[in-house]
């Protein structure tokens, strides 16, 4: 339960992850080869936990 | 296969019990998730390429969609939970069975060349990685040996996994719909960036000069106005709304008000996903004027990289698999002994096909309009049926009631108004993306006047054979009574 929990709160920041590099790239706060980064980071954590998260629905 | 189906035991052939209705939550993330797909990607630039204007564009698409919510909202909700069948049951009552499989291999053929224009969207992004000869915007036929493998290899996988395993994609499809919709604005937010927009008071000001500055079109592309926008946003889901392909979804619904969360696909795909898509296109061609080519996988890759790929296959793919499967069910209601599994693999194989030619995913503007005409008409007689029929002392359903294989006046009105929207294209200077009012519109008087003809005719022959039968006064009393009844 504790475990499924984190897994979902890390999800939900991975979520957030994919659209904030935007964001600072918008703004000038990150260049375009770093937001690639961040997003393919961001995109593979949030379907590993978010997957994870979900073991009742499997 | 049939284990592996999602509509198993969902009251297929019966009216959805109160007990299985779901709340409003439940049909804002299905719209939410089947709005974002694949397409997007191509409809956003290819608005770019017919010089609609920045404020055309933008009220077009707020008005178009207010439009098609209402549509949900007015039309295709009050009737779906009222009767609470699937479209295919409730024509099969209205038109009778023979007629049904016609309205099946329409809609099946539809959803195959649908799916197909969305693996051709995934194979731009795989055919990054391949380093493929990519399809030019005037390609009718494949660009090359790479394209085909790339194309092929894609739809088999889609194909395969359409026919086995619905449910995992299904899921999977929900888990990275909340994904998608931030990758799309990613893209539209980094797009804005790379055009010099560095505040968000310049966005109007760059939307206006830089992104949709209006204009001639480009080769091959129609001038695009308010009008021409507001209608292909309006009836871009015509099957389902006008056309009453969504009576099947919102007979689930406790209440015809939940048809409002239809809003959240209609301003989350065809307005950000949309615009985002166009943006990207913006800054291609801002790159490299003489680069016209929209092919969504280079362009998300540039904005996105790996991540942006991954979001142009997925959102292809999980679009794609639930098209090819209903196009399955849909052939497979008209060959009902054939396994689920090889009818489905059939789609998915006339998809990868279809999918193979880049101009159907160039002139998706042309066939998602085209697409919504042909299904139209059934979804006029569906409300005109319901609602008018009784109101001028006619049969509702009246294949049913008289165990009629094939109701005349649907099937004429079907043919006819196609005949007349054809005619008006064709000849009249209707536009394709406008031929759809008239056409419903005409649909819907053609069905009324039809069945009175029909009926009347229908009722003096019952009359007059029961007259002539023995006994045949008190069986035209018995008649009179049960119908009142």
């Amino acid at each position: 339960m504790t475990l499924r929990r984190l897994l979902r709160i890390v999800s939900w920041l991975a979520l957030a992850t994919t659209l904030w590099p935007a964001l600072a790239y918008f703004h000038g706060a990150l260049d375009l080869p770093a937001v690639k980064r961040w997003l393919l980071l961001a995109s593979i954590v949030w379907f590993a936990t978010a997957w994870a998260a979900e073991p009742a629905k499997r | 296969m049939a284990d592996e189906s999602p509509t198993d035991l969902e009251f297929e052939r019966t009216p959805v019990p109160p007990a299985a209705q779901l709340g409003w939550k439940s049909f804002l993330g299905q719209y939410a998730s089947e709005h974002v797909a694949g397409t997007e990607l191509m409809i956003g630039p290819l608005f770019l390429r017919t010089g609609v204007g920045a404020a055309d564009l933008v009220w077009g698409l707020v008005v178009g969609n207010a439009l098609a919510v209402l549509s949900w909202l007015l039309v295709t909700a009050p009737i779906a939970t009222r009767v609470r069948l699937t479209l295919y049951a409730h024509l099969e009552r209205l038109c009778g069975r023979k007629l049904v499989p016609l309205y099946n291999l329409a809609n099946g053929v539809m959803f195959c060349f649908l799916a197909g224009s969305m693996i051709t969207v995934s194979a731009t992004a795989a055919g990054v990685w391949t380093g493929i000869a990519m399809p030019s915007f005037t390609d009718t036929w494949p660009s090359g040996g790479g394209w085909i493998a790339t194309t092929l290899l894609v739809g088999a996988l889609i194909a395969v996994v359409a026919a086995a395993g619905y449910r995992a994609v299904a899921r999977f499809a929900a888990l990275a719909a909340p994904w998608m919709v931030l990758l799309f604005l990613a893209f539209g937010i980094i797009g804005l960036r790379e055009l010099g927009v560095t505040r968000i008071g310049d966005i109007s000001e760059a939307a206006t000069t830089r992104i949709w500055p209006g204009g001639e079109p480009r080769a091959g592309a129609t001038r695009f106005t308010f009008w021409h926008v507001c209608f292909f946003a309006w009836f871009c889901n015509l099957a389902m709304h006008l056309g009453m392909a969504d009576l099947s979804v919102f007979r689930f619904a406790k209440k015809s008000r939940y048809a409002l969360a239809s809003a959240a696909g209609m301003f989350v795909g065809h307005f950000m996903a949309w615009l985002s898509a166009s943006i990207l296109y913006a800054v291609q061609l801002a790159r490299d004027p003489g680069h016209e080519d929209v092919l969504p996988g280079p362009m998300a890759d540039a904005a996105c990289g790996v991540a942006g790929l991954l979001c142009v296959i997925v959102a292809g793919w999980t679009t794609a698999n639930p098209t090819i499967y209903r196009a399955g069910l849909a052939f497979q209601a008209i060959v009902p002994r054939a396994s689920r599994f090889k009818v489905t693999l059939l789609a998915g194989a006339i998809a990868t096909v279809a999918g193979l030619f880049p101009a159907l995913a160039m002139k998706l503007l042309g066939f998602v309009a085209f697409y919504g005409m042909v299904l139209m008409p059934m979804g006029a007689v569906i409300v005109a049926d319901f609602w008018l029929l009784p109101r001028l002392g006619l049969q509702r359903w009246f294949a049913e009631v008289r165990g009629s294989a094939c109701y005349v006046p649907a099937a004429a009105t079907w043919i006819a108004t196609l005949a007349a929207c054809a005619a008006l294209v064709q000849w009249g200077g209707v536009e394709l993306y406008f031929v759809s009012l008239p056409g419903w519109c005409l649909a819907l008087l053609l069905y009324v006047a039809l069945s009175w003809v029909w009926q009347r005719r229908a009722s003096g022959d019952a009359v007059r054979a029961m007259a002539g039968a023995p006994g045949g006064a008190a069986a035209i009393h018995r008649g009179m009574a049960s119908s009142e009844g």
